[in-house]
């Protein structure tokens, strides 16, 4: 492995899946950096899961009836390289979208647990990584529940915590919090940003604009199975190829149309606020209104 | 309140799961025809359970506890002791995962499934399958088999299969969940549509920028318990009171709050409210205004 190389290096890669009448990527070229929160948006249909299961080398070494071509390299040792799914999900953990595929035990405590001890992790390593991960993704009160008990937010975040559990250098989220309320989104992109800040690879599936606005380092524009923009959450959601703005930024867009929004674009309410005040004292307005 | 209007009557009713978890503690409230409803709350709060005693999937645990449904011929029959026909027939419920309700291989003989059990005869069947189809954004999908269909579409395949059934009530939990905004805005215009014709709605949603927009009433839950009902102004004015159950009004609303304009809930009037209070005061800074 590489240190220095991207952690994530995607060239001109293409899948077709049997009997589809497109491809589900297009010719993607992509580097993530090490470290990085890296939130990929895009309607339904753009190829976001797609890109997530190559990257995890679900395609195509579980996925057969997708054809491939292009590379992808991690942390610079091409994929094709690794000699089974196992070794990439050494350092590549995969949460899918739905996460009752991946639930395989009956008590939330096993599911942590049955990844690490089969990679023959060591026993006191093991409860050190099972507690940090319920204090990160606030389980702790779930552990001895069935998890065919667990509510859909509950299970989502359960999922979350044992694909943490491997310790993986890279983390593909599929849609992470698509059943959870405001506060439990809120506390597993907390929970992301702190891995994040220690040197984990994060790459986001999401719909929350809001949140990925904010948590974010860069994001990715897809559709129909290209790249239509990459860059800073600001420079992306700005641009026309987002679909899909935080409510803040599409007011100050508006305003701005109109000739009366001259501060930087809002990603979240208190930096929306900030400008306000900003552009609403006297200088200000007498540009604004002369 | 004009009780003639009255079609589901929850009279202080509790659920306890197992004996032990307290999921309602003692609700009481009314849906009228013609409303589009949406109930909030945290996960865990009580929404689903709430939801499924709107047709009897499940029944009050409390023997003073009663669900009555006032039919559109003038009955009124209790959950507790109705026939199932009966009870779907007035109200249909579409689950949060539409995987768990979609069983056949195309969507026609999904949604014939319903009408047929009730009785309807072909031709009509055939005409409203295509028309409820193309309703939801499937049109000419009659033949497609739901497992080629993405996930937001069987949900609108879901969302069809109840809206077919012709009922009074149709109860959505969560309708939007792991949709790009133009497919949840497809969908809630959809259901829309039908509020227009007079369908009454009640959906379960964490898309409080969505609920805003579309809802007429919003029930928001906390710990088994109704916080606040009201018209979606009124409830996502009470910030304090929402706060407690990690609700969050649409960024537009918390930011119209901030600046001290009135009546701001969506993005449209929060440009609206700006651009006015710019106009207005030209002189002073506007953050004392209001």
């Amino acid at each position: 492995m590489n240190v220095d190389a991207p952690a994530l290096k995607v060239t001109d890669l293409t899948v077709r899946y049997e009997d589809a009448d497109r491809r589900a990527l297009d010719e993607v070229s992509l580097e993530v950096v090490p470290g990085e929160i890296l939130g990929i948006l895009g309607p339904t249909g753009a190829g976001k899961s797609t890109l997530l299961q190559c990257l995890a080398g679900v395609i195509p070494h579980h996925e057969h009836s997708a054809a491939t071509r292009g590379d992808i390299a991690i942390f610079g040792r091409p994929i094709a390289e690794f000699a089974s799914l196992s070794e990439i999900t050494e350092t590549v953990g995969l949460v899918m979208q739905d996460p009752e595929v991946q639930l395989v035990n009956t008590v939330v405590r096993e599911e942590l647990v049955w990844g690490m001890e089969n990679r023959g992790i060591p026993v006191p390593e093991i409860e050190q990584r099972l507690q940090r991960a319920a204090e990160l993704f606030d389980i702790a009160g779930l552990l001895d529940r069935f998890t065919h008990a667990l509510s859909g937010g509950e299970k989502q975040r359960v999922v979350v915590a044992s694909i943490f559990c491997l310790s993986p250098k890279i983390m593909l989220l599929d849609e992470p919090t698509s059943e959870l309320d405001p506060a439990g989104t809120e506390s597993v992109m907390d929970a992301i940003r702190v891995l994040a800040d220690e040197g984990v690879t994060v790459v986001v599936v999401e719909h929350k604009i809001e949140e990925l606005a904010v948590y974010a380092d860069r994001l990715v524009a897809m559709r129909e199975g290209r790249i239509e923009a990459v860059g800073t959450p600001r420079e992306v959601l700005e641009g026309p190829a987002a679909q899909d703005r935080p409510q803040v930024l599409d007011i100050a867009l508006q305003l701005r149309a109109q000739g009366l929004w001259h501060d930087e674009l809002p990603l979240s309410v208190p930096a929306a606020v900030t400008s306000w005040h900003a552009m609403t004292t006297d200088s200000h307005l007498d540009r604004t209104l002369t | 309140m004009n009780t003639s209007d009255a079609v589901i009557e929850i009279d202080n009713v509790e659920h306890i799961y197992g004996g032990t978890t307290k999921a309602l503690a003692g609700v009481s409230l009314t849906i009228r025809r013609g409303e589009f409803v949406a109930i909030i709350g945290k996960n865990g709060s009580g929404k689903t359970t709430l939801a499924k005693h709107f047709n009897g999937l499940l029944k009050p645990t409390n023997t003073p506890g009663a669900v009555r449904l006032h039919t559109k011929d003038g009955r009124t029959i209790d959950t507790r002791n109705s026939r199932l026909h009966e009870l779907a027939s007035t109200v249909g419920y579409v689950f949060q995962n539409p995987d768990r309700q979609i069983f056949h291989d195309t969507c026609r003989e999904e949604l014939e499934y319903g009408p047929r059990n009730l009785g309807a005869d072909d031709e009509a069947l055939a005409r409203k399958v295509s028309e409820t189809l193309e309703l939801v954004g499937l049109e000419g999908r009659e033949e497609a088999n739901p497992v080629h269909l993405s996930r937001g579409e069987r949900q609108r395949l879901a969302i069809a299969s109840t809206l077919v059934m012709g009922c009074d009530v149709a109860v959505i939990d969560e309708p939007t969940t792991g949709q790009d905004r133009a497919e949840s805005r497809k969908i809630l215009d959809s259901l829309a549509h039908h509020h227009a014709r007079g369908q009454t709605i009640v959906i379960i949603s964490h898309d409080m920028a969505l609920v805003a927009e579309y809802a007429t009433r919003v029930i928001a839950m906390r710990k088994g318990h109704v916080l606040t009902d009201g018209p979606p102004a009124e409830v996502f004015s009470q910030r304090e009171v929402l706060q407690e159950t990690n609700i969050r009004p649409p960024q537009a609303a918390v930011l119209g709050a901030e600046l001290g304009l009135r009546g701001v809930l969506t993005v449209t009037d929060a440009v609206r409210e700006m651009r006015d209070a710019l106009h207005r005061s030209p002189s002073r800074p506007l953050n004392k205004v209001g």
